[in-house]
């Protein structure tokens, strides 16, 4: 910069132009304190590093496996394993959504509206949200055995808080316009809900339904690896052996199956909603 | 049921002209068949929809096992057993008593010391990883974004790399990384790192295509180079969004941290594990209780920073 226009805007703006040293120290401060944590936790890791000296070897025999995909001698069990998987998903999809259903009504502020009643509800709901599906599944395994209905549950009880929070969100926040005029003009309380409540809740509830059976797709596949069904074991299994090309292939299969999945729940989901969809958190 | 509603709009009608109209009762009567026969077609359509759906359920659960013979009365039992031994058989009067006494906080948390650098792993991992999903997050939106990335092909295949890799469960490159690093939370950061920089690339790119332009023309117009454009144009005022969000990433971090021990990668999760091996059930409760804690925790202290910076913007 000029240097005679660097003094005219000192003179016009000294703080702009050179801030003086607290300011700067306030501005950064943030920054530096951030950087020093991770820092320290990247230290405190102790990621011994040593150790990973002779992983180029196997990361040499994992790309080749990887960039060649061959689904070996077990293609017909690696079909089974992925229609298994979105058996899982649909289940599981099917058992959240339909434990969701009651819990977000009981969550609704415009069912149990005293405050305290409420809040503890909600504060339930965050704190079994917090437990992750892959959780829930090493807790089912040992009650219902390997397989694919420890994954169903799994999902299943995982999501039914999350769902029901979202659902009760919304319930929260529906029009009681229209189910006013409604009874204004003689319907029943029936006919009221039927024709001024379902229609605002229905595409929500179906598709919030879609959107987390897309997540559970990929759920239903990682639960496997902990022994809960489907392509998961597969794919455990064939890693144990570190046959790469073969897990490779069931990788880019999975890939494939989602990306089906996504555009088709997605499509319905623009049809059943339109452009008035939750945001979803 | 606006998916009727709907699907009747879009269907075309027959010609009206196809019956006579030359009368208003005529023309009435038209409409009223012309409506009848629409609402038909919307039932059957529905009701196929529905009938194909349902079907689909029950074959869902059907194909997941659920009317096999190995599930069944005694699976309720089993868990009925399972959430009895996870008692851990507390007693009012010894509860403060030192870990040498059963029934005491102190002897069901005996192994606290371990379960303590466990978490402190976890959080490390989450915070490390959070961090480095930030800045390759950071540069993956930058060559995907419209706005600062002008060559087609770069955004292109970056937004198809980030989704290739957003489909992927955490668990999954987890065993993967494992086989490959080795066991412990190396394996589990870069898992982290990797899901990380997808999902803030993502994010982040979305940000910096929906930005304010006239920063950045004054910026270019006053000569700035296109770094220089990005810096001083585009940063400032993304950087409040941008922290937001990472600091949201960072809750999802803690919990996919939280499990990733289940297959060696470091953290909590191996504890669980361990617990789960030697059939320690009592235990397993107490760290299923430390990683809802820690969950929740980190959701509150990022729910905290995200007001404050969202109160420091409104504030500006």
């Amino acid at each position: 910069m000029n240097q005679t226009l660097r003094q005219d805007a000192y003179a016009i703006a000294p703080d702009i132009v050179r801030p003086r040293l607290i300011e700067r120290a306030k501005r950064l401060a943030p920054a530096v304190v951030v950087t020093l944590i991770v820092l320290l936790c990247l230290i405190d890791l102790d990621l011994d590093l040593d150790r990973l000296a002779n992983w180029s070897e196997i990361a040499g025999r994992m790309v080749a496996g990887l960039l060649s995909p061959t689904p070996g001698d077990n293609l017909e069990e690696i079909l089974a394993a992925l229609i298994e998987t979105m058996a899982m998903a649909i289940a599981g999809t099917v058992l959240a959504v339909s434990l969701a259903l009651p819990l977000g009504i009981a969550g609704s502020r415009t069912v149990i509206s005293h405050p305290l009643a409420h809040n503890g509800i909600r504060f339930v709901y965050d704190l079994l949200r917090a437990i992750p599906a892959l959780i829930w599944a090493i807790i089912i395994i040992r009650a219902v055995g390997l397989g694919p209905v420890a994954g169903v549950f799994a999902i299943g009880l995982a999501e039914a808080p999350y769902i029901a929070k979202l659902f009760a969100e919304y319930l929260d926040n529906i029009d009681a316009k229209p189910r006013n005029a409604l009874i204004a003009s003689g319907a029943s309380q029936f006919q009221a809900f039927r024709f001024a409540i379902l229609p605002q809740i229905l595409p929500q509830y179906v598709g919030l339904s879609l959107f987390f059976f897309e997540l559970n797709v990929r759920a239903a596949a990682a639960l496997g690896v902990v022994g809960a069904g489907g392509l998961g074991v597969m794919l455990e299994d064939r890693l144990g052996y570190a046959a790469f090309d073969e897990v490779a292939f069931m990788i880019i299969l999975l890939l494939v199956i989602v990306a089906i999945v996504d555009m088709i729940s997605s499509r319905l989901r623009q049809k059943i909603m339109g452009n008035d969809q939750i945001s979803w958190g | 049921m606006s998916s009727l509603a709907q699907s009747s709009d879009q269907t075309p009608r027959a010609p009206l002209h196809a019956v006579d109209q030359s009368t208003p009762q005529s023309a009435i009567i038209a409409f009223e068949l012309q409506r009848a026969a629409n609402r038909r077609r919307d039932a059957i359509v529905s009701s196929l929809g529905l009938a194909i759906g349902l079907g689909l359920v029950v074959w869902a659960f059907h194909a997941s096992g659920f009317s096999s013979n190995t599930f069944g009365q005694d699976s309720l039992e089993k868990a009925g057993q399972f959430i009895f031994r996870m008692d851990p058989e507390l007693e009012g009067d010894l509860l403060f008593e030192d870990r040498t006494t059963k029934g005491s906080l102190a002897h069901w948390f005996a192994r606290w010391p371990q379960w303590r650098e466990a978490l402190i792993e976890t959080i490390e991992m989450a915070v490390v990883a959070t961090a480095l999903s930030a800045f390759f997050g950071l540069l993956a939106a930058l060559a995907s974004a419209r706005t600062t990335m002008p060559i087609f092909w770069v955004r292109w295949t970056t937004k198809r790399l980030l989704e290739a890799i957003r489909t992927f469960p955490d668990l999954i490159l987890a065993i993967l990384l494992v086989s490959l690093f080795g066991l412990g939370p190396f394996a589990g950061l870069v898992t982290l790192t990797i899901s990380g920089s997808a999902s803030l690339g993502r994010f982040f790119g979305e940000v910096l295509e929906n930005i304010d332009k006239r920063p950045r023309e004054a910026m270019r117009a006053s000569g700035a180079g296109p770094l220089q454009q990005i810096r001083f144009g585009i940063i400032p005022q993304t950087s409040p969004v941008l922290t937001s969000m990472t600091f949201l990433r960072f809750e999802t971090c803690i919990a996919s941290a939280t499990t990733l021990g289940i297959v060696g990668a470091g953290g909590i999760g191996e504890e669980l594990n361990r617990a789960l091996t030697y059939n320690q059930i009592e235990s397993y409760l107490a760290i299923l209780i430390l990683i809802i804690g820690l969950i929740v925790a980190a959701d509150l202290a990022s729910g905290v920073l995200r007001a404050r910076l969202s109160r420091e913007r409104m504030a500006r």
